[in-house]
């Protein structure tokens, strides 16, 4: 029953979403499809609760026992708590200036920080990884040195050619890559939804096979 | 009641699929031969690299990505985190999980007990080794590299749905020495994967995996289904192409509905 | 030595990209900069709108995408104003109406005369995903229980009036880094309601937009820094991306000189294997 109950459940819900996705015409099928989409809503918020549960459990059983690196798992909870009562009983909407001043000057520079160290790890991928080691490995590095060239300024200083070939690495090869590994990836995530719907996958279930 | 507009091929192009699914699912039920499938480099190098660990002594670390639970790449993780996970337990390295979101922590702690038990070595898993970091994406992406820089796993994989964060992953594990096997089908991300890893998983590889390694009937019947699919989908872009390429757009309208 | 060609320290190539970087934006050579298809054809698209027709912004980033994506919003908006377009946005990405806030706060002071509430709304944020982008086609107002981003009752705002959803845009344009972005809004909207959609993107998500591009369900592109910077001279006000591109010129010039090098460096020493 354990497994059996919310199987049943996801199957259900599943095809009626599938239903009123793709039908239209009677007011029911809106009318339905608009309840279910508040129900996923509500259904997303209360899976926040099973994991601020879960957190609480965990870190709260690290600082008794007084784990290794316990002193963080005060840290954790003081924040997920703090940031909670701040939201709940100070804040109370998502317009109030200490939730905006929050995210824009503190939330927001972090984000861009840590995004920005990509460019770092985009050269030092670059330099370790196109080497002429085989043919396969060598038309990637001179398609990496067109499409680097091609999309800036420069390569068109250099011969207006270069931009030329990038666009036709981008429109071409690249699309037509795209495309399959699109194709084959949607085949897959259909077939993975239809396996969950069934029942056949159940990994989601947390290893209770 | 009618097919929303737009939405009329893909309806039936879908259902075709479906079926087809379901017919093949229960001829492997009732044991009716399934063809072999390709080699998957990613996959059968699994081994080798949670061997690699045990003879350095150090740790596997396993992401599965930053996707939700509604993402399919990450319930296709699942499976492959629970094959990497009996694979430690029976071993006995340690293996990190590091997860994004709440809801998915308690789903991968459970899918790690569960391979340490089905193993015989329910004494042997720590559930400290399998982490919640953060819901927020680049606070995951440092705790993440944090914990790679500290711990220095020999194995990395990296399998899921992964954004922004993959190249940086990917080039944290190599400076620590990892081997890496990494798997996503968020198109963005494999050049960097496929640049900085040393096995990559692509696309419907990382959907393909749970049949692959478990060589389950049911499930390779699935491969046959999606590799039907797509063998009409090759036929329906010829066609197109064709029929487009003679002035005649009767079949690409047909398509749009 | 060889070695050392073909592995140089991780460590040297981020100080040299960084200083690389830094040089170019400080002091820019102005680079010249070509409007590429994709770009123009978001422009024409824009550009033979009538006058007072209303399109949708779906700021869809946050922090992390405002080099790329808004000097690209920026563009937009200026030239949408210059054809007395008038904005509607909002976004599924946390930081949605601050991004739509630091858009519309660059541009008006050029237009004195547009007005918030009138001229444009801000939606801000709301969550749900797709869930909410599906409610917003037919009710914007339900969908974003009725207030805008700022906290004011959308039905206060005369805008609002004559948008009660995106059914009622004329065009889209989303500015997007990565999910929920460009797939979700073709899915979603685009596909069963027939609004023209354009996409504005980071880098990154490029090569992964081209096939939507090809084939017609994207009408076009501003793509990575480049298109903004392509946006920014066809509306005649060079700005940041402008500035952006001669940095990125050379950064990519520095890491093509280091793999030339590594390339060296593994020929070298593969030779010297051999002869040993």
């Amino acid at each position: 029953m354990k497994k059996e109950l919310p199987i049943a459940l996801g199957l259900v819900a599943g095809l009626i979403w599938i239903i009123t996705t793709y039908f239209t015409g009677p007011r029911w099928v809106e009318t339905v499809h608009q309840e279910l989409s508040k129900w996923y809503q509500l259904a997303g918020a209360y899976m926040v609760m099973v994991g601020v549960v879960n957190l609480t459990r965990v870190h709260g059983h690290r600082i008794t026992q007084k784990k290794k690196d316990w002193m963080y798992s005060i840290v954790a909870l003081v924040c997920m708590f703090g940031i909670m009562i701040f939201g709940i009983f100070i804040a109370k909407d998502s317009n109030n200036p200490g939730w905006k001043t929050f995210y824009s000057q503190i939330i927001a520079p972090m984000n861009a920080t840590v995004y920005s160290t990509l460019v770092f790890y985009i050269a030092s991928a670059a330099y370790r990884a196109f080497r002429i080691r085989n043919s396969q490995a060598t038309i990637l590095l001179v398609s990496a040195l067109i499409m680097m060239l091609g999309r800036v300024p420069l390569g068109a200083m250099i011969s207006p050619v270069i931009p030329q070939l990038a666009d036709w690495i981008l429109n071409v090869p690249n699309v037509a890559g795209m495309r399959g590994i699109q194709i084959g990836a949607a085949f897959g995530g259909i077939a993975t939804a239809l396996r969950v719907l069934v029942g056949i996958e159940r990994g989601y279930m947390g290893g209770t096979e | 009641m009618k097919i929303v507009s737009g939405y009329v091929a893909a309806f039936w192009l879908e259902l075709v699929f479906l079926v087809t699914l379901l017919v093949v699912i229960a001829r492997a039920r009732k044991g009716l031969k399934i063809p072999e499938v390709y080699k998957v480099a990613g996959l059968d190098h699994l081994d080798e690299a949670i061997g690699r660990a045990t003879e350095m002594g150090r740790p596997v670390h396993f992401s599965p990505g930053i996707g939700y639970l509604d993402n399919a790449q990450t319930l296709a993780a699942f499976a492959i985190l629970s094959y990497a996970a009996k694979a430690c337990a029976r071993y006995d390295t340690p293996i990190i999980v590091t997860n994004r979101y709440s809801v998915i922590y308690p789903i991968t702690e459970g899918i790690v007990r569960q391979a340490y038990l089905e193993v015989g070595k329910p004494e042997s898993f720590v559930p400290d080794n399998v982490r919640f970091i953060a819901e927020d994406q680049f606070a995951y992406a440092s705790g993440v590299t944090g914990i790679m820089n500290r711990e220095r796993p020999a194995a990395n994989l990296l399998i899921g749905a992964f954004w922004a964060e993959s190249l940086i992953f990917a080039e944290v594990g190599n400076s620590v020495g990892s081997i890496q096997i990494s798997g996503t089908a968020n198109t963005a991300q494999i050049p960097f994967f496929v640049a900085a890893c040393d096995y990559c998983l692509i696309g419907e590889e990382l959907f393909a995996a749970s049949a692959y390694l478990s060589k389950d009937p049911v499930l390779m019947g699935n491969l046959i289904a999606e590799d039907w699919g797509k063998m009409v989908m090759i036929a329906f872009i010829l066609i197109g192409a064709i029929l487009q390429t003679f002035g005649n757009s009767s079949f690409t309208k047909l398509l749009a509905k | 030595m060889l070695s050392k060609i073909g592995n140089v320290d991780r460590r040297i190539i981020y100080v040299l990209l960084c200083a690389v970087i830094a040089i170019a934006l400080i002091k820019p050579v102005g680079l010249a900069i070509k409007v590429s298809a994709e770009t123009k054809k978001v422009y024409d698209a824009i550009d033979r709108l009538p006058p007072g027709s209303i399109v949708w912004l779906g700021f869809e980033f946050d922090a992390g995408g405002i080099p790329e994506l808004m000097p690209a919003a920026r563009a937009i908006i200026r030239h949408g104003f210059q054809k007395d377009i008038r904005f509607v946005c909002g976004g599924m990405w946390t930081m949605a109406g601050d991004m739509a806030t630091m858009a519309f706060d660059a541009v008006k002071k050029d237009f004195p005369d547009k007005q918030y509430g009138v001229d444009w709304v801000n939606i801000g944020y709301r969550p749900g995903n797709t869930i909410w982008l599906d409610q917003m086609i037919k009710d914007a107002a339900a969908a974003s229980a009725g207030v805008d981003s700022y906290g004011n009752p959308l039905a206060d705002l005369p805008l609002m009036q004559e948008f009660t959803g995106i059914k009622d845009a004329k065009m889209m344009i989303i500015f997007v880094t990565g999910t929920p972005g460009t797939p979700e809004y073709i899915k979603t909207v685009s596909t069963p309601y027939g609004i023209p959609l354009a996409v504005s993107t980071i880098s990154v998500e490029v090569p992964g937009t081209m096939p939507y591009i090809n084939s017609g369900q994207v009408l076009g592109g501003v793509l990575g820094m480049k298109g903004a910077a392509e946006y920014e001279v066809l509306v005649n006000k060079p700005g940041s991306a402008v500035a952006g591109m001669d940095a990125q010129s050379f950064a990519h010039a520095l890491i093509i000189l280091f793999i030339i090098l590594g390339n060296i460096g593994y020929i070298l020493e593969k030779k010297n294997s051999v002869a040993k």
